[in-house]
């Protein structure tokens, strides 16, 4: 094995920026892609400055609700800093909520809360300013409706001392429990969820795709060695060829195996995903699967353009019927059995049982213990 | 010794190879020469085990080609006529290479010395920036690495300078005396075969290499 390895890294010294280039593919591109869309999502929202002048939990718990909207983005500024932004056409509009903005919303009082600005280009002071209206709003309503349970508890002469800041609170919680509106979407392998912050891609089918291209890429080396004059001398060395191809299979299973490992743990850094076995047992599992098909691919090409174009047109198709970049609930209700046979499916839900692996180790097994048909 | 015993190699019904028996000694150089197509290197194929005879059998030292092949092949120095070495590696990759998965370890000094003894001394040179002259010395002498006991070249100086091909034979002669390897070699070079090979085989029914042998005064088989 040593042997092996000396040699294997030969031939890495010869290509080592294209190796390179296709070990880091996967997680480069999931971690530029990241990057791209956090910036675009940034950029497309609308840049709306907030004041804060009422250091109170009311205050930040609005700042939060706002912050929390999908299409805005929200700066924090003093007020002069603010507005003169405004003036510079960097922020779209400037809201400022007001000394004593908590006291006021507590004895329900729905005028001359928050101040705000626009400027003659401001194209979304509308709509945002409705939405931060009906926030205030919300909490307004809320303590009209504690006042109101406050006043029937004398009224009925009850003696529960409810607290204004109780009510609230259970009014607040019985809100988050009954929340009707959300829908439920979900990318293929995620389990289903209430949250409406919807995530736009899913980095594990993205990362699968990369993974398997750059597997295709790696594995070349077998189609030129294959199919080189060397050939004749493995008949004279230690190892036949066919060993010779199934340990290099080995160190470069191993060494991809790393690498995926490190892409769970920088995944796990920057998407604050938590690392589980069973994720650990899917990567162990697609790992096998795509580096023994690249294998078997690489082993019956002939030419190495074919092996490209035929790698390209496979990784193509995974991703367009896999689910991990375009849904395919439709097609996987009309054609059942695709949801059972499709090789990247397994791994999208977690698990490690996939045919596509038994049968590419079979294959595997049976061409190595096939019989040469070269004397050799 | 090398003992051919009476083979025949035939395709699909068709006789290559008939009858042919002859025996290599160490030290000795033979020559296998015949017109394209005769059978010169499906002969060299069936000595390096890569095809076994139809009928007959082959023996190295004490070992029948047909139960001893694996334990023959790390006898056997084989020298294909298409340079078969890694390209975009220099001279010490290829070599190192090599060594690594030969059933021999050597040194890297011995590996180098080994390459200068045919005069190769592009040690870290790619191989594909090499003359063809280099090129074959290369291919030569990582078929070498192993110190194999039988070596078969086949045409290993085609399409070189003739300085190249005079390092190349002035070599194997030594390999042949001074360390008693066996070799067996092909060429259509007469002048190279009549310099170099102590006997000769002709192969194929042409009488144009017996004719040209015989006045040079070699030693021929016919077949």
């Amino acid at each position: 094995m040593k042997a092996i390895i000396q040699t294997r890294f030969l031939h890495w010294k010869q290509q080592f920026p294209a190796l390179l280039f296709w070990l880091i593919l996967p997680v480069g591109a999931i971690l530029g892609f990241n990057h791209a869309v956090t910036a675009f999502q940034a950029d497309s929202k609308v840049p709306v400055g907030i004041v804060i002048e009422d250091q109170s939990t009311t205050a930040r718990e609005l700042v939060d609700k706002i912050n929390e909207a999908p299409f805005i983005r929200v700066k924090q500024l003093e007020e002069e800093q603010a507005l003169q932004q405004l003036k510079k056409h960097e922020l779209d509009s400037v809201f400022i909520i007001k000394e004593g903005y908590e006291n006021q919303v507590n004895r329900g009082s729905r005028n001359r809360l928050l101040t705000s600005y626009q400027s003659d280009l401001s194209f979304a002071y509308t709509p945002v300013s409705e939405m931060i209206a009906s926030f205030v709003q919300e909490d307004t309503g809320r303590a009209k409706t504690a006042y109101t349970i406050l006043q029937l508890e004398e009224q009925l002469m009850t003696n529960t001392n409810w607290k204004i800041e109780e009510i609230i609170t259970t009014s607040k919680k019985i809100e988050a429990e009954q929340d009707l509106l959300k829908a439920s979407f979900q990318f293929k392998g995620q389990a289903k969820t209430n949250e409406t912050n919807l995530k736009l891609w899913d980095h594990w089918g993205l990362w699968a795709l990369f993974s398997i291209l750059a597997t295709f890429f790696l594995f070349d080396w077998l189609v030129k060695e294959t199919r080189s004059s060397v050939q004749t001398r493995f008949v004279f060395i230690r190892f036949a060829f066919k060993t010779y191809a199934l340990l290099n299979l080995l160190v470069y299973t191993i060494l991809l195996f790393v690498i995926d490992l490190a892409a769970v743990f920088i995944f796990s850094y920057v998407f604050g995903e938590a690392i589980n076995l069973s994720r650990i047992a899917a990567i162990i599992s697609f790992r096998l699967m795509i580096n023994g098909f690249a294998f078997l691919l690489a082993i019956s090409m002939k030419k190495i353009v074919a092996y490209y174009s035929l790698s390209l047109i496979i990784t193509l198709l995974l991703a367009l019927t896999s689910g991990a970049i375009i849904p395919t609930d439709d097609l996987m209700s009309q054609l059942p059995f695709l949801s059972v046979l499709h090789p990247l499916v397994p791994f999208l839900d977690g698990l490690f049982h996939n045919i596509w692996l038994y049968m590419v180790v079979l294959i595997i097994c049976l061409w190595y213990g096939r019989k040469e048909n070269q004397y050799a | 010794m090398l003992k051919v015993d009476n083979i025949t190699k035939a395709y699909h019904k068709k006789p290559i190879i008939t009858n042919l028996s002859f025996t290599v000694q160490p030290g000795e150089i033979i020559g296998l020469v015949g017109e394209n197509g005769a059978g010169k290197s499906t002969l060299l194929q069936i000595l390096a085990t890569l095809q076994p005879p139809t009928e007959g059998n082959i023996y190295l030292y004490d070992w029948s080609y047909k139960k001893n092949r694996k334990q023959i092949r790390r006898h056997i120095g084989f020298v294909p006529q298409d340079i078969a070495i890694w390209e975009n590696f220099t001279v010490r990759e290829n070599m190192l290479f090599f060594e690594k998965l030969s059933w021999k370890k050597k040194s890297e000094k011995q590996l180098e010395q080994l390459c200068l003894d045919m005069n190769l001394d592009r040690w870290n040179e790619k191989a594909h920036t090499l003359s063809g002259g280099m090129k074959r010395k290369l291919n030569l002498a990582i078929s070498l690495i192993h110190d194999p006991n039988l070596l078969l070249l086949d045409e290993p100086t085609v399409g070189i300078d003739l300085k190249s091909k005079k390092e190349i034979s002035f070599y194997l002669q030594k390999l042949a005396v001074d360390n008693q390897k066996m070799i067996v070699y092909t060429s259509h070079d007469m002048d190279e075969i009549k310099g170099l090979c102590t006997r000769v085989l002709c192969i194929g029914k042409d009488p144009f290499y017996k004719d040209l042998l015989q006045q040079a005064g070699k030693e021929i088989a016919s077949f």
